[in-house]
């Protein structure tokens, strides 16, 4: 389950990035070789790219590749390293659950006004929901991983 | 704030206003002489803070648009065509060479064509305040004069990114592109781009003269402003209030459109003193590219309507 | 609004070990909360998305899948070879050939820590072959690494050029070329540092530690090397020098924007490494575009939600007040150009540069306007600043990779980068106060192109 969850991520975001390369490369090689514009394509890339950085961080979550300051965490007692893996986890949490339902609503606004993007007309809520999904993922990797380190942590401190 | 759904007439009001250009625009003008009468008339019950350069929407003004509708900007000045990503019927209103002058742009959005505007306006929850202009959009380039149809086609043209656009500048034989419009007087200047479109206000502030030396006034497409009001907000404001605010937006708009037309002038003279070449085609020609663009009325005709395009008609 | 809220719980998240791009976050979403109730949170999304959704921005992936291709298809080893035919037969030559090959890589790859993980890789281990400590050759790699952001491309640059671009427009082309001049002296400086470095500790240590067990290196030591070999490493380097050129040129001949002259960068690379290395396999793409883009969603999440705290210090007029503040306590533009670059320390040594760009550059650009400083100039030494912030404990991103490659620990380097910061800090200080440092090229090319 977790396989085909990494791989869905994976798979999205190489693809995500792979169709926003060649959009834009594109779009060169026809303004300059082929005297002819394929500019409004990219509304598709830019778009895409949102969608590319929330699945890309929930990658990011599960391999822990989000920046921080660790220097507090690394010197504290086990006890106090549980209690801020708790906290970091439920702060994470909370910022991408807030996230999903801010995106969601955000969606349903535009559908219901009907937004679309300006040069393809396509509904601009398809993406937005799509941003929705992808914090949600955020959200349910923060709760795995917070779990894995919480766990790991727990069996160093047993030993 | 207070729950003042019925409208207290005493309730305070901070609001937030955002304007697509910077502070030395006609746009601000306007928008700041409607923030210090508001306070003038009001004695400071109800204020504006206005922030240039569409600053509440990171600098986009879909997003403007979207979030005055939304409420969470309480007030905008936008160009029609931006609100065209809502709802199609606004590109009405830029239709190609729809009006020859700006005596029939005031006849029609003084009229029936203004009133039908505001509609819609009010279907996607915007209270409109009044019109002001952005003017006619005019064609430059740095190859040759445009006078006929046959001048410009082939030509590498940057063009707002809507899809009517992109059609009509096809339907017209050129190479059109959408560009950020940071990076067109760059593109411009290396030769990536032969011309461009936009009203006599950006091509001057833009100082698009340095790498531009042809302009054609064709008046091809009319740009007009909306200064709108989230409905909800203004709704939700007691009966004098939304009063006040009519009035003082009504006169904020005219006021825009007034200072716009005088700056046009100078800008015009400044921009032939700096060496660029205007070109003002005869009606014969007009006639050529209007009739050049006619695929893109029997396009867009049902999705403008048939009675909003005979109001917008002049 | 207080500003002490808004500062106080981002800098409170941080060190309990919120990630940098969550910490910002929460705390827009506290301060909004705080300033309109549930109101204010309703254009979270619509922000986060607009801040993203930029095609200016998109030369960020554009440019780490440049890095990353170039990593995976030889480049960065036959840069680093070329560098050895120039310098290797100096005495400590490996700490040239560092330095050059960073600056190399720099010129192809527009962020910090692409460039550590590009020469670090092979460097760090030559570094220590030749009897530098783990912990110097760490410090080097990642100092050598933040001219990453100040040689064009930049990452750093294009983000400054979109947030600044609300208040002013500026160039990300004349940036680009502001960055040449600094970011090499950066190199130079980082040399230096090492040299000083290495005289005080490493071969007095080498001396006591390695008497007995001499290691032969395969990289330093080597004779000079003769004409044609430097001939060979130059043809064979030749398509990795030849990028920054694509770059740099396209943008000034007019033929592509910096968006498509990353993704131009990114097919080039893609060419190279299948047809002209072939050390490109179709089955590497996958992992080529899998890692960029992870590389890049951290990136961009964190300037999806500086967007908001960027949002929140212009429609709170945050921005405003604090140059007041600052104006009203002096004028002397000396002492605030001093503090600035206090300031912009202080805060890469705990926040990122993207980060720092969206938090500072909104508030200082009221300061900078009213100096009459070039913006262009800013833009470098605020760069200069953010790069230095990338090898300052406690959060140093090109640290943490450099680490990662030699072993090393954050703790055991804290003393080692005090040299190159220094080193830094000097050309920072140029940089500040000679802004033709930084304004010399794009105004030299100005005048070609006008003539
Ligand atoms: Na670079
Ligand atoms: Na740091």
């Amino acid at each position: 389950m977790n396989k085909i969850f990494n791989y869905i991520e994976e798979v999205f975001v190489v693809l995500a990035m792979s169709i926003m390369s060649i959009i834009t490369f594109s779009n060169v090689v026809s303004r300059n070789l082929l005297s002819s514009s394929i500019a409004f394509t990219e509304e598709i890339t830019i778009n895409l790219f949102v969608l590319l950085t929330f699945v890309g961080a929930s990658i990011g979550v599960r391999k822990s590749a989000h920046l921080g300051f660790n220097l507090l965490y690394d010197i504290s007692s086990v006890l106090m390293k549980k209690i801020l893996i708790i906290f970091v986890g439920l702060i994470t949490l909370s910022v991408f659950l807030i996230i999903t339902y801010f995106g969601y609503d955000m969606a349903q606004f535009q559908q219901s006004i009907g937004t679309e993007t300006p040069a393809l007309g396509w509904p601009q809520s398809y993406f937005s929901y799509g941003l929705c999904v992808g914090a949600l993922f955020c959200a349910v990797r923060t709760v795995q991983s917070t779990y894995y380190e919480f766990i790991n942590l727990r069996q160093k401190g047993g030993e | 704030e207070e729950a003042g759904s019925s409208g207290d007439s005493k309730q305070e009001h901070d609001l937030q206003m955002s304007v697509t250009v910077s502070e030395s625009s006609t746009w601000y003008e306007a928008a700041d002489k409607l923030a210090s009468d508001l306070e003038e008339e009001t004695d400071g019950r109800i204020t504006m803070e206005i922030y240039p350069n569409e600053g509440l929407s990171g600098g986009d003004s879909g997003k403007a648009v979207e979030s005055l509708s939304k409420g969470t900007i309480d007030l905008t000045f936008n160009s029609t065509i931006i609100y065209s990503i809502m709802d199609e019927r606004f590109g009405v209103a830029s239709a190609p060479f729809l009006f020859k002058n700006l005596e029939e742009v005031d006849e029609v959005f003084n009229g029936e064509g203004g009133e039908m505007i505001n509609d819609i306006l009010r279907e996607k929850g915007v209270e409109p305040l009044g019109f002001g202009q952005n003017g006619f959009r005019q064609v430059t380039n740095s190859v040759q004069e445009i006078q006929s149809p046959e001048d410009i086609e082939g030509l590498k043209m940057r063009i707002p990114g809507i899809n009517m656009y992109t059609d009509l500048w096809s339907e017209l034989g050129t190479d059109p592109t959408t560009m950020t419009f940071s990076e067109v007087f760059t593109s411009l200047e290396q030769g990536a781009l032969d011309g461009q479109e936009n009203p006599i206000d950006v091509i001057h502030s833009a100082q698009l003269n340095e790498v531009q030396d042809y302009i054609t006034m064709w008046n091809y497409s009319y740009d007009p402003l909306v200064l709108g009001m989230n409905k909800e907000l203004f709704d939700s404001m007691s009966e004098e209030d939304q009063q006040l605010i009519k009035e003082l937006g009504k006169e904020a708009s005219e006021h825009q459109v007034e200072l716009a037309r005088e700056k046009e002038e100078e800008q015009i003279n400044e921009l032939e003193e700096q060496g660029m070449e205007f070109y003002y085609p005869t009606d014969e020609e007009l006639e050529q590219f209007k009739e050049k663009v006619q695929p893109i009325y029997d396009e867009y005709e049902s999705k403008w309507g048939e009675d909003l395009l005979e109001a917008f008609t002049p | 609004m207080d500003i002490i809220l808004l500062f106080g719980v981002f800098f409170l998240l941080i060190a309990l070990k919120v990630p940098i791009a969550i910490a910002i976050a929460a705390t827009s979403i506290v301060t909004l909360f705080n300033t309109d109730g549930v109101v204010g949170l309703e254009s979270l999304a619509d922000i986060m998305y607009t801040g993203i959704s930029k095609f200016t921005l998109l030369a960020i992936p554009f440019f780490i899948l440049t890095g990353v291709i170039m990593e995976h298809a030889g480049i960065s080893k036959r840069l680093i070879n070329l560098a050895q035919t120039i310098v290797g037969h100096y005495k400590s030559g490996i700490v040239f050939i560092t330095a050059i090959a960073a600056i190399f890589f720099a010129a192809i790859s527009g962020s910090g820590p692409a460039t550590v993980a590009a020469i670090g890789g092979i460097l760090i281990p030559a570094l220590v072959k030749n009897g530098y400590k783990k912990e110097t050759a760490s410090a080097l790699v990642a100092s050598a690494g933040s001219t990453g952001i100040v040689i064009p491309p930049s990452i750093a640059f294009i983000v400054f050029a979109v947030v600044a671009g609300d208040q002013m427009s500026v160039s990300i082309g004349d940036l680009f070329m502001a960055g040449v001049i600094p970011g090499v002296l950066l190199g130079i400086a980082f040399i230096i540092a090492t040299l000083f470095v290495r005289w005080r500790n490493d071969l007095k240590d080498k001396r006591e530690e390695n008497e007995e067990n001499q290691v032969k290196e395969e990289i330093e030591l080597m004779p000079k090397a003769t004409f044609k070999e430097k001939a060979q490493a130059f043809y064979s380097a030749i398509w990795g020098l030849l990028i920054p050129i694509v770059i740099l040129g396209g943008i000034y001949g007019g033929i592509f924007t910096p968006t498509e002259a990353a993704v131009v960068a990114v097919f080039y690379g893609l060419f190279v490494g299948f047809f002209v290395y072939r050390e490109l396999k179709l089955k590497d793409m996958y992992v080529i575009f899998r890692d960029a883009s992870v590389q890049t969603a951290v990136i961009m999440l964190i300037v999806g939600s500086a967007s908001v705290f960027a949002h929140i210090i212009t429609s709170e007029r945050i921005a405003n007040d604090l140059a007041d503040m600052v104006l009203g306590l002096t004028e002397n533009p000396i002492i605030i150009l001093l503090l600035i670059n206090l300031i912009l320390l202080l805060a890469g040594a705990f926040i990122d540069a993207i980060s720092a760009m969206y938090i500072f550059v909104p508030i200082l650009m009221p300061i900078i306007i009213f100096l009459e400083v070039e913006p262009m100039a800013f833009a470098v030494f605020m760069t200069v600043n953010l790069a230095i912030g990338l090898f300052t404990p406690p959060v140093g991103i090109n640290l943490f990779v450099a680490c990662g490659i030699s072993g090393a620990t954050l703790a055991g380097l804290s003393k080692t980068i005090i040299p190159y910061f220094i080193a830094a800090f000097i050309v920072l200080l140029f940089l500040t106060f000679v802004p033709s440092i930084s304004t010399f090229l794009p105004n030299l090319l100005e005048q070609f192109k006008v003539e």
